[in-house]
């Protein structure tokens, strides 16, 4: 299951969505759903009620939402923003990468 | 009512444009 890095903060602020990259600084604006999928990702939802909770509040397919959440996640899981908690832990992996 | 669908944003900025984010949104 996804879980968010303990390097990175999500902010919301009205309607500007962001998320601070805490070790190099970097920001990135966000959107509704990137932070809805962000915010969900706490190691306990799997991929299929991530899922599940953007089609029941965002007007998508399922077929759309999929393709649109796994381009997402694989950018996020490159940046190391997110880890699969089933088989890599937040952290620690990121330091040894340094 | 469900929300109108975009596709999931993630865009980095730079830090001036954040700030810019900001100050307008508090009025500064």
């Amino acid at each position: 299951m996804l879980i968010l890095a303990d390097t990175v903060s999500l902010k919301q602020d009205e309607e500007n969505f962001m998320l601070f990259d805490n070790i190099s600084g970097n920001i990135y604006k966000l959107n509704e759903l990137s932070y809805e999928i962000l915010s969900l990702c706490d190691g306990k939802n799997t991929d299929e009620d991530i899922l599940l909770n953007i089609t029941e509040s965002f007007d998508a397919t399922i077929t759309e939402a999929e393709k649109d959440f796994e381009g997402l996640v694989r950018i996020l899981l490159d940046k190391k923003y997110i880890y699969d908690n089933d088989n890599e832990k937040g952290g620690e992996l990121y330091e040894k990468d340094l | 009512m469900k929300k109108i669908y975009n596709a999931p944003l993630f865009l980095e900025i730079p830090a001036e444009e954040f700030y810019a984010l900001i100050t307008e949104g508090y009025g500064l």
